[in-house]
């Protein structure tokens, strides 16, 4: 199922929690809504499940408008942060919920339950209460309840938020290749920038209710169309007068053409990366990421003067607002105004 | 090497705050039990003893003459209709004091509390006054049965109202969102999410009620008119033989309305332990 | 909608029906004919009397037990013991009782022929139709109170905070005073409005044991069924209004009270 979202707004009190959104989701994608909370996401969510309706813009599912349909008709299947789970009913129960209600006969939802439990690795839980489940386990079981009813579109609503690093981890993989698996339209929201990136096929950025940039992972990473998702999709440090990504900056031991005075406030090993704590003779500070072995190469200590500089071709001149005017792949970055910069930003090193 | 200092044997500082605390809190129990027994144990053992004092033949005489038994079984049948009463009322007005808001919303929450507070005496007097012989709105329950199970109704209200209500204030309300979006129908979501959830809550609602509407006695004394064998509960009948000069013979009625209670406290005690086993796993 | 609407009146309507009618009643009959029966009732001499008896033994039930309520929360929560279930079924046990069935222990323990009677009896102490058994009466129906209201607040204190006094140097006492009891006190001084409503309005229990003797051992609420009994309305209102308005009182205070008890 595709879904369309036009021109949706929602306020709650005062506060705009949506504003003019649009957004396309095609059939069979895995898309992901980022963002920082208070950005809309899941309100945009729940308004595509119809938890929540709009106060004016319409979403079509499939092409047909579902604006007013109450969420028992519309075919979704939704997993809550906080996997909702119904705590008085066994997983089986839990699994077998829109099965049961929908009254189909006793021997067709046990099977179905049997094969999602074995899809999502519960299989010997089935009788146990949701209470002797671990978080991510009761994630799975929520996740499999939601695909019981074979829904056309799965939403999950920051759906590994409330579990622990490594779970969550296991988790995503997972769900890239249930996704693989199953092949419903999927749409999952997070503020979580690394799992957006990792999991999805498409991910859209939001802040503060207004959709940022649509695209694909390395779209959104090599050629952001605002300050906002250069900052927001990966790390961005300012240099100099320009924003660039902290393991684009090169260090060397002689100054460079446009290369900065600093000095080494910090080194921190973390593992087969290193983070090197800078400071400008401005007082200003900066973080660049290097490999061990530049690290090694480099033979850096605390308090000495280097010269930073960034991967030519990445580096940003001029005003910080601008966006990525070089090696741009034909890509109109002007849709967000970026003035004159962007075209005078090449300088070439 | 270290020399060897001075090594005098001494008590750990722990080990003594320890002992001081065992110390202490034997005392306290000491204290808090005394108290108990004195004020609580010892009257209820008196009771005990006293209804069997004249030996078993005289005990069941005084609980089966048809007066005790007649007494037991209104009581024990009002208890139950008042229990179902507030069962579905107390839910209700939980329900309505937590997911709907008006005006007044505060006050009527406030007011459910009343019945804690009021004399039970003044209650059954206000109660013969609306629906006795001058009631204003015509309607004269007084000396029926229906007057008792007025009363009851009057004194149990609290009682489901404030079990329930923070049971639905923490219900997970992700958990009805979620019953609706796999396509569960409002009353769907309603018999077979909601009303699990809070069946602990009203069964505690419950036995509470019904422990109070077993022993009640000032809001019935005046409105229920305790004709004997008609609508004298329990409580009017042991207080009756004790004015009547047979204590022995109250005991033994009041040891079985204890029994009584006991067992059907400990069932809906039991019954709740199993709603609730989904929260052991 | 229609729906919430229903429901919304279902419960309304029930409230009206069972509580609030009656208590404007009370207010409105009491005043039904002027303010002289009500003055007449309440000026005379065995009415102020029994409510003197009422206040007395409040008096002493409520100090008693918010005392005792409190030494038992803190064992129950903060210690260990043997036997902690027996305690706290006997904390609820005057909650599950009938007040007539507590009045007859309490007879049959201090009558004359009772297992403390007669020594009371030798001694030329009479406890019971007299104000001993009245008091001890109002103080068993009372017991519960401050403790139920208690237990839960301590609980979810924990003992952090005591703990850290510790670490700074304060002793047991210290600790009780200035950790301890600041942190409960709203949970005591709802259990004490509760113990004091209770006490207020206790029937059975005095029915029986008090001997009901007219300006000796009556208490406000015998008063009022005396009265009544004799087919005086307007002083049984009298009283009633008085008592009435101390239970808004009550409830006012557990409305201002309860949201602050509130970890």
């Amino acid at each position: 199922m595709s879904i369309e979202i036009r021109n949706v707004s929602k306020r709650f009190g005062s506060f705009v929690a949506l504003d003019d959104v649009s957004l396309e989701i095609p059939q069979g994608s895995l898309t992901a809504v980022l963002g920082p909370s208070g950005s809309g996401k899941s309100t945009l969510l729940r308004i595509v499940a119809g938890l929540e309706r709009p106060d004016s813009g319409e979403v079509f599912l499939s092409g047909e408008d579902a604006t007013g349909i109450a969420p028992q008709r519309r075919d979704v299947g939704f997993v809550f942060q906080h996997y909702a789970a119904f705590k008085h009913m066994t997983v089986r129960d839990n699994v077998a919920f829109a099965l049961t209600i929908r009254k189909r006969p006793k021997q067709e939802i046990r099977e179905r339950v049997d094969e999602l439990l074995a899809l999502v690795q519960l299989q010997g839980f089935a009788d146990r209460y949701p209470s002797r489940l671990s978080g991510g386990q009761r994630q799975r079981m929520a996740l499999a309840r939601a695909l019981a009813a074979k829904p056309r579109v799965l939403l999950l609503d920051e759906p590994f938020g409330a579990l622990d690093a490594r779970v969550r981890a296991e988790l995503r993989d997972w769900l890239r290749r249930l996704h693989e698996e199953v092949h419903v339209t999927t749409v999952f929201v997070t503020h979580d920038q690394e799992e957006a990136m990792e999991v999805a096929d498409r991910v859209a950025v939001m802040d503060h209710g207004g959709l940022e940039q649509v695209g694909a992972p390395a779209e959104l990473y090599d050629e952001p169309a605002s300050e906002f998702v250069l900052r927001f999709v990966g790390d961005a440090v300012r240099l100099g007068s320009s924003l660039v990504r902290p393991h684009e900056i090169v260090l060397k031991r002689w100054p460079g053409d446009g290369a900065v005075e600093v000095e080494v406030e910090r080194i921190a090993v973390l593992g087969a990366d290193a983070r090197v704590e800078l400071v400008e003779g401005n007082g200003e500070r900066l973080m660049a990421r290097l490999r061990r072995d530049e690290l090694e190469d480099l033979d850096l200590a605390q308090g000495e003067i280097v010269w930073a500089s960034a991967e030519p071709f990445r580096r940003l001149a001029g005003d910080a607002k601008a966006g990525r005017p070089l090696g741009n792949l034909g890509r109109d970055v002007d849709a967000v105004d970026h003035g004159a910069a962007g075209a005078a930003a090449a300088e070439v090193d | 090497m270290e020399a060897s200092a001075a090594r005098a044997p001494h008590v750990r500082p722990r080990e003594a705050a320890r002992a001081g605390g065992r110390a202490s809190t034997a005392i306290s129990v000491g204290i808090i039990s005394t108290f108990l027994t004195v004020v609580v144990v010892l009257p209820i053992a008196a009771l005990v003893w006293e209804s069997h004092k004249s030996g078993a033949d005289a005990f069941w005489q005084a609980v089966s003459n048809p007066l005790a038994v007649s007494a037991l079984k209104l009581t024990f049948g009002a208890a139950f209709i008042v229990v179902l009463i507030n069962i579905v009322f107390g839910t209700v007005t939980a329900w309505v004091l937590v997911r709907d808001d008006f005006p007044g919303r505060s006050i009527v929450n406030a007011v459910i509390d009343l019945p804690f507070a009021l004399p039970t005496i003044v209650a059954g007097l206000t109660l013969l006054a609306l629906y006795g012989p001058r009631s204003p709105i015509g309607i004269d329950v007084a000396y029926t049965r229906t007057a008792i199970v007025l009363a009851l109704c009057f004194v149990t209200l609290p009682f489901v109202v404030r079990t329930v209500q923070p049971v639905l204030l923490e219900l997970d309300t992700e958990m009805e969102e979620a019953a609706r979006s796999l396509g569960a129908r409002q009353t769907t979501v309603f018999r077979r999410i909601v009303l699990p959830n809070l069946l602990p809550g009203i069964l505690s609602g419950a036995v509470l009620a019904l422990a109070r509407a077993l022993g009640e006695i000032g809001s019935l004394v005046l409105i229920a008119g305790n004709i004997p064998g008609h609508t004298q509960v329990v409580s009017v009948y042991v207080l009756n033989q004790i004015e009547s000069g047979d204590p022995s013979g109250a005991a033994a009625v009041a040891v079985v309305l204890l029994g009584a209670s006991f067992v059907l406290l400990l069932a809906v005690g039991a019954l709740r332990f199993f709603v609730t086993r989904y929260e052991r796993g | 909608m229609a729906k919430r609407l229903g429901l919304r009146a279902v419960a309304l309507g029930y409230l009206l029906v069972i509580l609030l009618a009656p208590l404007v009643m009370i207010f409105y009959r009491t005043f039904e004919n002027g303010l002289k029966p009500v003055w007449d009732a309440l000026s005379d001499p065995n009415t102020v009397h029994a409510f003197k008896i009422t206040l007395i033994a409040t008096a002493i039930a409520v100090p008693v037990n918010t005392v005792f309520g409190v030494l038992c929360a803190l064992a129950i929560v903060r210690r260990r013991f043997r036997g902690k279930g027996l305690l706290n079924a006997f904390i609820d046990l005057p909650l599950a009782l009938s007040p007539v069935v507590v009045g007859l222990a309490l007879f049959l323990l201090y009558g004359r022929t009772g297992w403390f009677g007669t020594w009371f009896a030798d001694h030329g102490i009479q406890v019971l139709f007299a104000l001993p058994a009245i008091v001890l009466a109002t103080i068993f129906v009372s017991v519960p109170f401050v403790a139920r209201e208690v237990i839960p607040t301590l609980r979810e204190l924990g003992n952090e905070q005591e703990q850290a006094a510790a670490t700074l140097g304060a002793t047991r006492w210290q600790r009780f005073w200035r950790i301890t009891l600041p942190s409960i006190r709203w949970a005591v001084i709802y259990g004490v409005v509760l113990t004091t409503a209770r006490c207020l309005g206790e029937y059975g229990a005095v029915a029986v044991v008090s001997g009901r003797v007219e300006g000796q051992t009556e208490t406000a609420t015998l008063r009022v069924e005396d009265y009544t009994l004799n087919f005086n309305t307007s002083g049984a209102y009298a009283v009633s209004v008085v008592l009435a308005a101390t239970a808004v009182l009550v409830l006012v205070l557990m409305t201002l009270i309860k949201p602050r008890e509130a970890v």
